[in-house]
This record gives structure tokens, sequence and C-alpha cells, in this order.
């Protein structure tokens, strides 16, 4: 047994790191991500739909976008992501999929209120595999991260992309109709991998399984419209308690 | 080409934290930040119980997770294997701090992120000040620096070895501890 105790000001291993803004990129960049992983690829193949999802697609973006820039410390110094690519690092990849992913979906965009077939078949697949790219990368970013015990585990790619995915269903649902067996496959998966990263990750955290109860498994079996509200409401939640489970590090780092 | 490492002898150390306030002065960082710290470790082996007193810092590891996540190469390999940070890169995205194992990181006061430098490779300041002289710094290459001396001669470890991160910070274990 051993037992910690530290003599120490501020700066050396004081301090949270990410706050609520990364949640709420996490959030609405996971969501934008999946609905133009969705809408794109039904565009592109030539299926009909409205303007909604790719108009609230890239406002969704643009919080994302705006909080990434509210939480960095230094933003005059912004400009450094994009002088760099650096391979091993997901953060420098989604930095450059989001900065191929605004104009992408700013032209499918343009694209369907121009009733321009060709440019909404090409930005629209763009936008599907950016939007992918998107949703996907925080998982990596955050499964990637030794030192991070509760977020160490490639289970939370799929339980990202999942939750992602089935907040746009659920969105698309409310926007368009339809939807209903595709939402509630997303939703079952996304639960079936939530479920799954609790019960083999020791330093997964326990408030989790209110999300996969309340985000995951009610809105498949409550009727529609209740599990829409939950879903959206859980994929938040879910991202939040992620995010909070690992930001202090352990007293004793020897 | 030279590899800076640093020793504390767990013997010597009397956890006064001379090395925090060193640091504090020579980095002009003001009495509330620090790039170093100090933990107190009270373990029990046995019917002993023992108190070990650890002078933490950024690690300099050959294989560093801050440099590896680093999204715009701000953080970086330096001469002699020093872990570097170029502040006119850094954006303060804090990649850098979730991926270090420990801890050894912060944002500044300016929005750029802050470690120990081991004082550029002269001889840090923690070291200089050192009341008890617990800590060697030196080229772990050169079989004429103390450093490398002590880490043949004394049993050594360095912190969390289980992250692979193959730091250049050693920890001389305490001999009477080892016997007891």
């Amino acid at each position: 047994m051993e037992v910690t105790f530290l003599q120490s000001p501020e700066g050396m291993g004081s301090a949270a790191f990410w706050g609520w803004p990364i949640a709420v990129d996490l959030f609405c960049g996971g969501l934008a991500g999946g609905l133009l992983a969705i809408e794109g690829t039904r565009r592109a193949l030539g299926k009909p739909g409205s303007v909604r999802p790719p108009a609230i697609a890239f406002l969704l973006l643009c919080i994302a976008g705006l909080s990434l820039f509210f939480d960095v410390s230094r933003k005059i110094g912004l400009w450094a992501f994009y002088a760099a690519f650096v391979p091993s690092s997901p953060m420098s990849w989604g930095a450059w999929i989001l900065l191929a992913l605004f104009p992408a979906s700013f032209l499918f965009l343009g694209g369907i209120l121009r009733k321009n077939e060709r440019l909404i078949r090409a930005a629209g697949a763009a936008s599907a595999i950016l939007g992918l790219g998107a949703a996907m990368y925080t998982g990596f970013l955050m499964s990637v991260l030794q030192a991070r015990p509760a977020w160490h585990t490639p289970l939370l790619v799929p339980v990202f992309i999942g939750s992602a995915i089935a907040t746009a269903l659920a969105l698309l649902a409310v926007m368009e109709g339809g939807y209903g067996v595709a939402f509630r496959v997303a939703l079952v998966s996304e639960t079936l991998f939530l479920v799954a990263y609790l019960m083999t990750h020791p330093a997964a955290p326990a408030s989790l399984w209110y999300a996969a109860a309340f985000g995951g498994l009610l809105p498949a079996l409550l009727p529609r419209r209740i599990g829409i509200v939950l879903v959206l409401g859980g994929a938040v939640a879910l991202r939040f308690l992620i995010l909070a489970a690992s930001q202090l590090p352990p007293l004793n780092l020897q | 080409m030279a590899r800076y490492a640093m020793v504390i002898d767990l013997e010597l150390c009397l956890g006064c934290a001379a090395c925090v306030t060193a640091c504090q002065v020579k980095n002009e960082l003001g009495p509330r930040r620090s790039r170093a710290r100090v933990a107190e470790v009270a373990s029990r082996k046995g019917a002993r119980l023992h108190l070990n007193f650890y002078s933490e810092r950024c690690n300099h590891c050959a294989d560093a997770p801050c440099v590896r996540n680093c999204p715009t190469g701000a953080s970086h390999y330096a001469e002699a294997g020093l872990v570097s940070i170029n502040r006119s890169r850094c954006t303060g995205c804090q990649a850098c701090i979730a991926a270090c194992p420990y801890s050894a990181r912060y944002i500044s006061a300016e929005g750029y992120a802050d470690k120990c430098d081991f004082c550029g490779g002269r001889e840090p300041a923690c070291v200089a000040n050192c009341p008890s002289s617990a800590m060697y710094f030196g080229d772990l290459d050169s079989p004429a620096s103390e450093v490398a001396r002590l880490l043949k001669t004394r049993k050594s470890r360095v912190p969390r070895p289980e992250s692979g991160t193959r730091p250049h910070v050693f920890y001389l274990t305490s001999r009477k501890q080892e016997r007891a």
C-alpha cells in the first residue's frame, strides 16, 4: 500500500486540462460528422433530400470549430495547426479533416441550394468521407492516450462512431421522418459497444452506465419521440462523462 | 552526441522542496507556478513503513508521448535528447498535457504549454541548489560523468516504467530500504 502527499504550487501536475468547450466540440463535431456521413452518402447516390440536414450539419460544425477556438489558450498560435502535418498526432489529423470538411460541407449545402446535381454528388461524397473521419477521430484521439486510463481502449472509437451515427439518425428522424429501423440498429450497436467498454475496461467511469441506460437502452424501447430526446441527451452526457473521467492524474506518478 | 539525464538519490533527498523554489526563481515563474514538485510517498513493506521523497519534473523521455501527440510539432526533441517546446508554434491545445503520464506539463500564464527544460542543458537550478546534494545532472553516454557512474554502481528506477517512455530522470533507490 502506498500513500502520496504533494508539495506543489500550481503548475506541474495541478491542472485538469480539456474543459466543457471540448465536450461541446465532441458532441457537435460528432453529430455534424454523422449527419454529413449519412446525408452525403445518400445524396451522392442520387437519393432525394431537403436542405435542412446539411444546413444544420454546417451550423454544428461552426459551433464545434468555435468551441475549439474558445478552448485553445494561445489563439494567436492557431496557424501552427496548418503549418505542419504530424502523422503520429490524432489531433493533427483532426485539424486537417476539419479544415477540409468546412469547404466540402459548404459546397454540399451550396449545391443543394443551387440545385446543382454534379456539385451535390461530388461535395456530398467528400462530406460523407470527411464527416465519418470527423466522427471517428475524437475516439482515436482519446484512445491512444496511455496516460489516461479511462480513455486508453480501442472500444472508444466504435462508441464515438456509434453515438455520432445514432444521434444523426435521431435528428434526421425529427427533420425528415422515417429512419426508424436504422435509428434503432445504430442505437443498439452504440449501446453494445458502450456496455462492452464498461464491462471490459477497469478504468471506465461507472457513471456511464446511466448514459448507456437512459441514452441507449431506454430510447430503443420507448416511443420514438421520447427516444430521440433521450438519445440526444445521452450523447451530450456521454461526452461530458467520458471527458471528465480522465482529467485528473493519479497522485502517485512513480 | 550527448544524452542528458538527471539522477536523484532517494537516500539523500530530504523533501525540503528547495528544488521547487530554485526552479521558480531561476525561471522567473513567480510563487504560484513551478516546473517541479515533491511527492512524499509513504509505503509499507512487511511491518516497516517507508517514506520517500520524489523530486519530480519532466522526464525528457526518449519515447515521449507529448512529442508524438503534439499536432503542430511545437513539442520536439532538441539537442542531447532534451524534450523542448517551440513556444511560437504552441497553440495551447493541451494534447501534450493529456498525453504525459507524469503530469509534467501545465499551461503558462501566457497560454503556451510549459515544463522543465533541464535549464537548457546547463547545470539545472534544482541540482545546483539541492542542500543535500541528492541531485546529479550530466551526460548519460559519457563514462566520466557522475550520472553514468552512479547508474552503473547503484540500483535505480524510472517513474512508471510500464508507460514505455524511457525517461531520462532516474531515482537511486535506498539501499537501507532494499535490505529491509
